[in-house]
């Protein structure tokens, strides 16, 4: 990987594949730079097909300040030769992206560009995941507040009594006024609100909630928007599902949202989910991760120092897979990239092989 | 110099037919590009190296229709002529 490889390997990788004694292929290869090189002396392109057009092109004279000395200095005219490679070429090196295609962008997305054009390139994939991906984000991130959810039950009744379906059914309206849809609102655009809510509640999730408007209420209606929201979170799933081989565009809106909401459920509805997404979790803790898991970090600039206090889980990387990538995913920024390298001791992250895993840290922000 | 005179070129040189050298030309670039694929740079003494470089996934917008287009990340050849051939073409 990401070696020099000299034109003696090329040579008898082609004699191999064009059935010719190495000397042949050898003198052909020397010739066929050779006559290259001597018409490039002589006249201004070569163009071979499969292989790509050599050019040569006249850079004009021009005046540069020595970066050192801030001395004026004059750049020669000179000729440079450029190399485009043939679509033959192109294409065959391009083989491991060649999935990928360009997308129109509509006006309204104002969403973290990055991630829906991965999901959109990764539509296929997704359309089996989808099914099961949120609830595996649902396990993570339950998994994560588990540890914080501690405190919060200590000032709760710990467990959660089941409650009348009366009581279910009537304050869904308003719940989901006040709380599913002001995410919605402010979520996709990544306001500022949002991640400073996002930093109290990473920080210190029991104050951000007793800081909800309804304070009488609050048990209760933690309860409540629990359940409710469970329910939103059931039927959005349910209709996801069913909407799977809709036009990918109206898929991705829907899903955009949905998932914002489930995040967001998720670290409301902690008690009644904990049931469920335990079992999941104790399956899912040792082995490798299908799904990345979705732990976003506070924003800030990049370069900023964050602390690793933990682990969350391993991963197994798929051919086309980047670690910033794969940063921007779990963490919602692409800078903890070099996280994770520093995590995993890798020492070249341009070349990481599909297959290896590699181990996710819990990030914090450092003070 | 077009594909045409430059494989009649080689096939004289090489005292073969020409499309038995576009064959090997063929042959030569999907060799190339394997190895390529896996990260490697290619260097041929006296003319150059070839070596992929990965771009990253970028959105462009359409300055007439001020359509926004998201392009994906690629793969793609770059070529750095060596000294010699530098030499060469300087005139």
């Amino acid at each position: 990987m990401n070696s020099k490889i000299t034109i003696q390997e090329v040579n008898s990788l082609l004699s191999t594949r064009a059935n010719l004694p190495k000397k042949t292929t050898e003198a052909f290869i020397r010739s066929f730079f050779e006559q290259i090189s001597s018409t490039l002396s002589e006249e201004q392109y070569v163009k071979i097909k499969f292989f790509g057009t050599f050019k040569t092109i006249i850079v004009e004279e021009r005046e540069s300040i020595n970066v050192n000395t801030g001395e004026r200095i004059n750049i020669d005219k000179h000729s440079k030769v450029s190399f485009t490679p043939d679509n033959f070429l192109k294409d065959l090196v391009n083989r491991p992206f060649s999935q990928f295609q360009s997308v129109i962008l509509e006006d309204d997305t104002t969403t973290d560009e990055l991630q829906k054009a991965e999901d959109s390139a990764k539509e296929i994939v997704q359309e089996y995941i989808t099914p099961e991906a949120p609830e595996e984000v649902e396990a993570f991130v339950a998994e994560k507040d588990e540890n914080e959810a501690t405190e919060t039950n200590g000032e709760l009744p710990p467990p959660p009594p089941p409650l009348p379906s009366a009581v279910y059914e009537s304050p869904e309206p308003p719940q989901e006024d006040t709380v599913a849809s002001a995410p919605e609102d402010s979520e996709p655009k990544n306001t500022p609100t949002e991640t400073s809510t996002e930093k109290s509640e990473m920080k210190e999730p029991a104050p951000a909630y007793t800081e909800e408007p309804e304070k009488d209420e609050k048990k209760k209606f933690q309860k409540i928007a629990a359940l409710v929201l469970g329910a939103i979170l059931l039927f959005f799933l349910g209709y996801l599902c069913g909407k799977g081989l809709s036009s990918k565009n109206s898929k991705e809106k829907v899903s955009a949202p949905a998932a914002k909401v489930e995040n967001v459920s998720e670290t409301k509805s902690r008690q009644p989910t904990d049931n469920v997404s335990e079992k999941k979790e104790t399956a899912e803790s040792e082995k490798i991760l299908e799904t990345l898991p979705y732990a976003p970090v506070a924003k800030g600039p990049k370069g900023r120092e964050m602390k690793i206090t933990g682990y969350l889980g391993s991963y197994q990387l798929k051919k086309g897979d980047f670690l910033y990538r794969i940063a921007s995913k779990v963490y919602g920024d692409s800078d903890m990239g070099r996280y994770i390298i520093q995590y995993n001791n890798i020492s070249n992250p341009d070349i990481i092989a599909p297959g290896i895993t590699i181990k996710l840290p819990k990030l914090e922000e450092a003070k | 110099m077009n594909n045409k005179e430059f494989i009649s070129a080689l096939a004289e040189k090489m005292k073969m037919k020409p499309n038995e050298i576009q064959k090997l030309i063929e042959n030569f670039s999907t060799t190339i590009a394997d190895c390529m694929e896996e990260g490697d740079s290619l260097t041929v003494q006296g003319f150059g190296s070839f070596e992929i470089k990965k771009k990253v996934e970028r959105i462009v917008v359409n300055p007439n229709t001020k359509q926004r287009m998201l392009i994906p990340p690629r793969v793609a050849i770059s070529f750095k002529a060596s000294n010699v051939l530098k030499g060469k073409t300087k005139q």
